[in-house]
């Protein structure tokens, strides 16, 4: 599952750093560990708290939908001269290529997350309903057809 | 449970007895029991679509829906009708502007009796050169500068350690060292970049330097440079410097006792004379120090060098220190000497180390050549003629007693130094305004025929001096030069220090 880069055109060597970390499967690894840590630490300060996996995924699926489909540009380097301005960290990721390994496996992660809530909290009542907005949102603006889409314009600037 | 066993059936394609099998070991396995017991249909029902996809989406091909990022002419339009132009220079702050506003340019200049042309202007007296011994367009100096250039051109190739090393460098270099008796010199092809170099060759990161807070621009660009921790001790006061030196060393025993102690380097910088005061350094009382605290003494001489002590060897001779006491003396050749670029003096290893390690020294092009022979005629100069010191130190003592007596002003600097500051006696309140009403003196006494300059100073200096005028003596200048410059600085102030 290495990434590779087929299409040499000179575009091809430069590397954009904002998302080129997330193609290593080391970071796979410690993006599942950290997740699993999280869970660990909620089950051990409260132990008794059955919502566990629920304040997992929703804190996930928050803090990746801000980082994914809200930040755009690039923070640091500017030597893409404004070139990924526009473009939200999900859509710098393999210069917009689809279904990639690295856009494979962060789609996962989500999903399980979700399948995971749902096993452990059941299909009834506010935590389904938090738990499948939730996974909702972050999986569909990870779609192919949501990309540089933006909804009523909003965040479109 | 059906989505289940579709799955299997797809992945694995297996036959149908298998499948059988497969599944009855699913449907006795306990977890699987317990799963289709607890669970509802619905809940099935979702983990099935889930799995499916899943399944969809690992099978996917990758494909890019945008094969180039070109924009179409709506979103070019939109582009460009946000695109609003950041100014090329930035703005320019109250002080720069002022400083820029009234630009000086002396066409015509005779050193002899300190006449110039400024602006079209003629026969006006010049009190803001840094000529201090009157060497400035020497006829000496200029036959000797006219004989270099017939020989050598005016550029020297490259850098001094590049084919840019000639005699004349070695001659001056050899002159200097007799000149300043000291173990070994090292010219530099700018005044400017000497200090600033020779600073950061010795003080490292982790290093300390101990700074005077008055010490001019270039001194306080070679510490920036230097990277090092820095203190800054009240100009001119030794027991600020000797409680600064108190507190080093008593962190350095309290981190030797902690085991964590390192070892430094540690510089005391120092002026001379004081370009932005014009005061004198108080040597004596800073090497008296100096056995007790263990540091390092850095002089900048620019502007003492060829104006104090009885031969005119600087500071060092003025108070009668030896200047192997004094590990690094630097100095422009600018100044008194009329040439260009600077020098530096020590023991052989501080120069040696600066010719691979001073960044001034090794990444530009060497002095001049007729920068150098100029520089080494007028140290001849001034060895053969010490009556230009006499002349010097007199005529700094008269202006230092004639600008007493100016009305509206306070004199800073000392009666032995070439360069004094007419401070306000009344501050109008603001940096700012004090600033435009000394340029307005200054300009109104470039009407009446005499050039003099406000000290300019660089936006964010850490310790900025007071507003001032400030005028450089030098010793061709006569009582009625200086006679004038006081009446004329008196009646263009009168009104304008009144309202």
């Amino acid at each position: 599952m290495t990434h590779m880069r087929r299409n040499s055109t000179t575009d091809d060597f430069q590397i954009n750093r904002n998302e080129s970390w997330m193609h290593s499967q080391s970071f796979w690894v410690v993006y599942i560990i950290g997740l699993l840590l999280f869970k660990l630490i909620i089950s051990i300060v409260f132990p008794d708290y059955q919502y566990g996996w629920l304040v997992v995924t929703v804190i996930h699926a928050i803090i990746t939908w801000f980082a994914f489909h809200w930040q755009k540009g690039i923070p640091f380097d500017l030597s893409d001269q404004g070139k990924y301005n526009r473009l939200t960290l999900w859509e710098q990721i393999d210069k917009g290529q689809q279904y990639t390994p690295t856009r494979k496996f962060l789609t996962l992660v989500p999903i399980f997350l979700f399948m995971i809530t749902l096993h452990s909290n059941g299909i009834l009542g506010a935590p389904f309903y938090l738990n499948a907005l939730a996974s909702f949102i972050v999986v569909l603006s990870k779609m192919p057809r949501m990309d540089r889409v933006r909804l009523f314009g909003i965040n479109k600037y | 449970m059906k989505t289940l066993y579709i799955v299997i059936l797809l992945n694995n394609s297996l036959d149908l007895f298998l499948m059988q099998s497969i599944l009855q070991q699913i449907l006795e396995n306990q977890f699987i029991n317990e799963l289709i017991h607890n669970y509802s249909v619905a809940h099935l029902v979702l983990h099935g679509l889930m799995l499916f996809f899943i399944i969809y989406l690992l099978s996917m091909r990758p494909f890019k829906p945008r094969p180039n990022d070109t924009l179409n002419p709506r979103e070019e339009e939109e582009l460009i009708k946000e695109w609003k132009p950041v100014p090329l220079a930035p703005k320019m702050s109250r002080n720069e502007l002022r400083n820029a506003a009234n630009p000086i340019t002396i066409t015509k200049s005779n050193s002899t009796n300190n006449v110039v042309s400024v602006n079209g202007k003629d026969n006006v007296l010049c009190m803001s050169r840094t000529n201090y011994l009157g060497l400035l367009s020497d006829p000496r100096l200029n036959e000797v500068a006219e004989r270099t250039i017939r020989k050598y051109g005016v550029g020297s190739c490259g850098p001094r350690g590049f084919y840019g090393s000639i005699d004349v460098h070695l001659s001056l270099e050899k002159r200097l060292t007799q000149f300043m008796r000291a173990p070994q010199t090292i010219v530099y092809s700018s005044g400017y970049a000497t200090i600033t170099s020779a600073i950061p060759a010795f003080s490292k990161i982790g290093d300390i330097i101990i700074a005077d807070a008055g010490l001019s621009h270039p001194v306080q660009v070679g510490i920036t440079l230097s990277r090092s921790r820095v203190h800054y001790f009240k100009h001119n006061d030794v027991s600020d410097l000797a409680r600064i030196l108190e507190q080093i060393a008593q962190k350095e025993e309290e981190d030797l006792k902690n085991g964590k102690g390192k070892l430094v380097r540690k510089f005391v910088v120092l002026e001379g004379i004081y370009f932005n005061s014009g005061d004198i350094a108080p040597l004596p009382q800073v090497m008296a120090l100096k056995e007790r605290y263990k540091f390092r003494v850095m002089l900048e001489e620019s502007h003492s060098i060829g104006v104090i002590g009885r031969t005119g060897r600087g500071i060092c001779e003025h108070y009668g220190i030896d200047v192997n006491d004094i590990e690094v003396i630097c100095a422009s050749l600018g100044h008194a000497f009329a040439a260009g670029g600077g020098f530096c003096c020590g023991a052989d290893a501080v120069v040696n180390h600066q010719r691979l390690n001073a960044l001034g020294f090794v990444f530009s092009a060497s002095l001049p050549p007729f920068h150098a022979t100029t520089a080494e005629t007028a140290v001849n100069i001034l060895d053969q003629d010490p009556k230009l010191l006499s002349k010097l130190s007199n005529n700094c003592a008269m202006a230092y007693e004639a600008f007493n007596n100016l009305p509206g002003f306070r004199v800073i600097g000392s009666p032995i130094s070439p360069i004094l500051h007419l401070r306000l006696e009344k501050t109008t309140g603001t940096r700012d305004d004090d600033d435009d009403l000394l340029e307005m003196i200054v300009m109104k006494s470039l009407d009446r025929g005499l050039l003099i300059s406000r000290s300019k100073y660089v936006d964010g200096e850490k310790y900025l001096p007071e507003p001032s005028i400030r005028l450089c003596i030098n010793s061709t200048m006569t009582e009625r030069d200086i006679q004038f410059t006081l009446e004329t600085i008196k009646d263009v102030s009168l009104n304008l220090l009144q309202n």
